[in-house]
């Protein structure tokens, strides 16, 4: 498989390219983190998952179609930034979430916002795997209506896009009570 | 198209140019829609945060489905390697003669499930909580020290997920199953994970026709369990 095409099939919402992709580069970046940072073996494997997301976003994203040097260039790139980042003590506002390292997509914005988004995240647990799933699809995974309707083996588009805002509006109870109307940022 | 509809959109970023900035202009001007579209951005970050979360859960349960072969340093793995072929050449001969018994099943693929979780991450918390604590007893393999502690802390699903995990460890497969199978009917996640360890407690437990059922339902999909369970339906 070609790099190109291992974007291509993560783009279209392929896990096993992706999983493909994670386990074939894994040895060589966490013995590189350790041997050049001197990165303990957890940490290493946590930067490894983090850059991994982090690709995986650029990729769904639109913002890697294709590359020039090699897949592996691209991640050591992105991992030695957050391991200088991780360093640096940047992520230690987040240490918390296991997931929420800076990443190379997102602009610094103000804690409250990233605490009330955190919030959410919480109350997206109280929605059922069923909603969770759809929701993530859309807006995390970046595949259309179409392709939800595919995967999760809706009957059709309507019936797919319907159950999105049914989960949409029970999010929005959940968490509307909670977030005051001064917490909005222009 | 209602304004609830069209923030949505908006904020998803598929409206197009025009109603963008019409909805930009209104936005000045009423309070509510300005209010409307921060909260929409807001959920969005949440459910990005969310997703975030459940791949770094898929990338942890990739690695917990590895073998100890393939997490191996690179000095053995020639040996393991050959040692595997000649384990696995053996077990075609054995299989083909005396056919898969459960025990063997259980055996060839049950490892205890191995987490990347917090508590091993990025230094140690010097102030560890209850659930930390029977946690780092799980991964230290105490389990009857974890399944004393886990049994102490709060119910949860994580709670429970590491409770059953310390059962199957301690081979008490009845109770496993029942929590394994309780997480997976309330759709708790990691669901492969749960499914793949209630298949095979059942195995053990010489439930065939529910492990086969459990078993399907992750060769369907795509998890880190997927070539192991198809494995195993076909020596089942």
């Amino acid at each position: 498989m070609t790099k190109n095409s291992t974007l291509s099939l993560i783009q279209k919402g392929e896990k096993k390219a992706l999983e493909q992709l994670y386990i074939s580069h894994k040895s060589e970046f966490v013995q590189w983190l350790q041997g050049s940072y001197g990165a303990s073996e957890t940490e290493s494997i946590d930067i490894y998952q983090d850059t991994i997301i982090a690709m995986y976003e650029n990729i769904v994203r639109g913002k890697l179609k294709t590359l020039d040097s090699s897949i592996k260039t691209y991640l050591f790139a992105i991992g030695k930034n957050k391991y200088l980042s991780y360093q640096r003590g940047e992520s230690k506002k987040t240490e918390l979430s296991v997931i929420a390292l800076s990443l190379e997509t997102e602009d610094n914005e103000p804690t409250h916002e990233e605490e009330l988004s955190t919030h959410v995240a919480k109350k997206i647990e109280e929605l059922g795997t069923a909603c969770q799933k759809i929701l993530q699809l859309y807006y995390f995974d970046q595949l259309s209506i179409r392709e939800i309707a595919e995967k999760l083996g809706y009957k059709n588009e309507d019936t797919a896009k319907n159950q999105k805002y049914k989960c949409m509006q029970k999010l929005r109870k959940l968490v509307k009570p909670e977030i005051p109307k001064n917490s909005s940022t222009s | 198209m209602n304004y609830e509809e069209k923030i949505e959109d908006f904020v998803a970023g598929t409206l197009s140019e025009k109603e963008s900035g019409e909805l930009m202009e209104l936005a000045k001007v009423d309070r509510e829609i300005a209010y409307k579209i921060e909260l929409e951005k807001t959920l969005k970050k949440g459910i990005e945060n969310s997703g975030r979360s459940a791949l770094k859960k898929y990338l942890m349960e990739i690695d917990s489905a590895q073998t100890p072969i393939i997490r191996s340093s690179k000095t053995w793995r020639p040996a393991l390697v050959a040692a595997s072929a000649i384990v696995i050449a053996s077990l075609s001969v054995y299989l083909t003669m005396y056919g898969a018994s459960q025990a063997s099943l259980f055996k060839d693929f049950y490892e205890p499930y191995t987490s990347y979780a917090p508590i091993t991450k990025r230094g140690m918390a010097k102030d560890l909580s209850s659930f930390e604590l029977a946690q780092k007893a799980y991964e230290q393999g105490v389990y009857d020290k974890a399944l004393h502690l886990f049994n102490s802390v709060a119910k949860s699903d994580e709670r429970d997920f590491y409770l059953a995990h310390s059962y199957l460890a301690l081979k008490e497969y009845q109770k496993a199953a029942l929590i394994l199978g309780e997480l997976k009917a309330k759709e708790a996640v990691p669901q492969s994970t749960i499914t793949w360890y209630l298949a095979l407690a059942q195995i053990k437990l010489g439930e065939i026709e529910k492990a086969k059922e459990n078993l399907k339902y992750l060769r369907q999909r795509s998890n880190p369990y997927q070539e192991k369970a198809d494995e195993i339906l076909n020596r089942l």
